[in-house]
């Protein structure tokens, strides 16, 4: 017997739909619900007596509405409003769509508990995670130190050795034990080991200030420098470091110079930073090769400027942001 | 007398090593550094024969960057690279770099001053390998040159998708590589592995 679709037979169809599925016409009136549909609005519309008589548009604006409160039992995910129930979600969507020439609301209710408890799992591993890596950074940082101290302790190891073995030596000396040992040999080895014992180990990086103003004097130009260095922002202290490194190399490759000033402001936003010299001004625009060119791009990797001016005479100016600081339009013109 | 400029950043290896030269009567110590980024400059106008430099010097600059600069523009100074950590990747960069010598602070049987010798005579020291280092369950000898240099990134803490732009690899085969590290090492996790990996010294970003 072939099969017959009637009225009944598609209602049955429809309320055998796992997803609630609703139609209305343009102005909310409610077309066809199935069995699901009905029991979620009645859910979430106890005070709607009548499902029939229920305006389809604000049903959905009030779904829209509450999902957009925070800590609420709704919730907004992405477009389609989000209904958190008791122990599952529903998802909700809408569509406008054409039927015989009429304009016609669709309104789909769909169980997305198994997609959210997933989710749900992604996103409290990946904050798990990124704790880890976190951690895994500062972990990283604190290693260097830790390594530093291993090198450090493994030296006085070797120190402590040499000391015994001279101390050693100097008892057979001075007991007139030892034959074989040599007096002038363990005076010398008193001599060499004196640098070790008399120096102050408390200090052990000299100021960048210093090893700028050292470097400077190596190559016989004397350097006035006026600001200081940010010892607490590692990449810009690099960078001014490279900057002054680079301003001596052109002072006496090029310049002839011999001497060099550098000032170093600090301002709200950031580090400002000028280097000149007294040497010959360059005939030409300045061509930036490996140490320039180096230079220019780091400083604008980490959101700064650099200006070389090669008249009347060459100086560099850097500007560099303060970590997680960014220059405002007006600032970056007036400046 | 040979004049030697010494970059290293801790006072007491600093000591050490003035300690030695100031017992040799052939080596003159003219300067001695924290900062291998300032290294160049004072080759510009000193005679310098020798320079023992550090990996790990001062505000995290390298060694290694340092000594290539400085062999690409001053050929005629020799180089030792001298160093505590066993970093996969130092030796081939040092030799790359054109590096006459390499010693290893603690684990080289040779004294320093030899090596400055044999350097000075013309000689390429260079240790054999890198120091073996024990990571979980697995010899660092175990690791193929691919998979240090994911383990190498992954101590950065960035996700994979960073480690393989920076790598120039896809994201499944930096999870390969991560894959066949913590099945050789037996860790169960990749943090653990990238600890154990930076602790021991076997990769070190930065440098």
């Amino acid at each position: 017997m072939k099969p017959r679709l009637n009225r009944s037979s598609i209602m049955e169809g429809f309320d055998q739909i796992d997803s609630g599925l609703c139609f209305a016409l343009s102005n909310g009136t409610p077309l066809l619900m199935n069995e699901c549909f009905k029991t979620i609005a009645a859910e979430l519309r106890p005070d709607c007596k009548d499902l029939n008589k229920l305006n389809i548009l604000d049903f959905w604006n009030s779904i829209t509405e509450a999902s957009r409160r925070l800590d609420n039992l709704w919730e907004d995910i992405g477009i389609a409003p989000i209904l958190k129930l008791a122990d599952s979600y529903l998802t909700f969507s809408k569509t406008l769509i054409s039927v015989e020439g009429e304009q016609v609301y669709q309104i789909i209710a769909t169980d997305t508990t198994d997609l959210h408890r997933i989710g749900a799992r992604i996103a409290a591993d990946n904050k798990e995670l990124e704790e880890l890596n976190e951690r895994l950074r500062r972990h990283s940082d604190n290693i260097d130190e830790i390594s530093k101290q291993e090198e450090i302790l493994a030296t006085k190891i070797s120190i402590h050795d040499e000391l015994g073995e001279l101390l050693l030596g100097s008892k057979y000396c001075l007991t007139q034990d030892g034959g074989a040992v040599d007096i002038d040999t363990v005076i010398s080895n008193w001599r060499k080991i004196e640098t070790l014992l008399q120096k102050d180990n408390s200090s052990d990086i000299s100021d960048p200030e210093k090893q700028i103003l050292d470097a400077a004097e190596a190559v016989g130009i004397s350097m006035v420098l006026t600001g200081s260095l940010p010892k607490d922002d590692i990449n810009a202290m690099k960078l001014i470091f490279a900057a002054s490194r680079e301003c001596l190399t052109n002072a006496v490759k090029h310049a002839e110079a011999d001497e060099m000033w550098m000032d170093i402001e600090t301002d709200r936003y950031g580090y400002f930073i000028s280097i000149t010299n007294n040497g010959k001004a360059p005939k030409k625009p300045i061509i930036e090769g490996g140490g320039l060119g180096g230079l220019r791009k780091n400083v604008e990797a980490a959101g700064g400027i650099l200006i070389v001016e090669w008249m009347p005479e060459f100086a560099l100016k850097m500007k560099l942001l303060h970590q997680n600081q960014h220059y405002p339009e007006e600032r970056k013109r007036h400046d | 007398m040979i004049k030697v400029m010494l970059v290293e950043d801790q006072s007491m290896h600093r000591q050490l090593f003035e300690m030695y030269l100031k017992g040799s009567d052939r080596y003159e110590l003219v300067f001695s550094i924290e900062n291998a980024a300032m290294a160049e400059v004072y080759c510009m106008r000193n005679e310098i024969d020798l320079i023992l430099m550090d990996v790990c010097t001062a505000m995290g600059e390298s060694g290694l960057d340092a000594a290539e600069q400085i062999k690409q523009k001053y050929p005629q100074i020799k180089i030792i690279v001298v160093t505590s950590m066993p970093e996969a990747s130092y030796i081939s960069r040092a030799r790359a770099a054109g590096v006459e010598s390499f010693w290893y602070k603690e684990v080289s049987k040779e004294p320093i001053l030899s090596i400055m010798d044999r350097t000075m005579s013309g000689e390429h020291v260079y240790p054999d390998s890198t120091p073996e280092i024990i990571i979980g369950l697995a010899s660092s000898r175990e690791f193929t040159d691919k998979e240090i240099e994911v383990l190498r990134e992954l101590t950065s803490g960035d996700p994979d998708t960073e480690i393989a732009a920076r790598l120039s690899m896809s994201v499944w085969t930096v999870r390969t590589h991560i894959k066949h590290l913590l099945e050789k090492t037996g860790f169960d996790s990749r943090t653990k592995l990238a600890v154990a990996a930076r602790e021991s010294g076997l990769v070190i970003r930065g440098y």
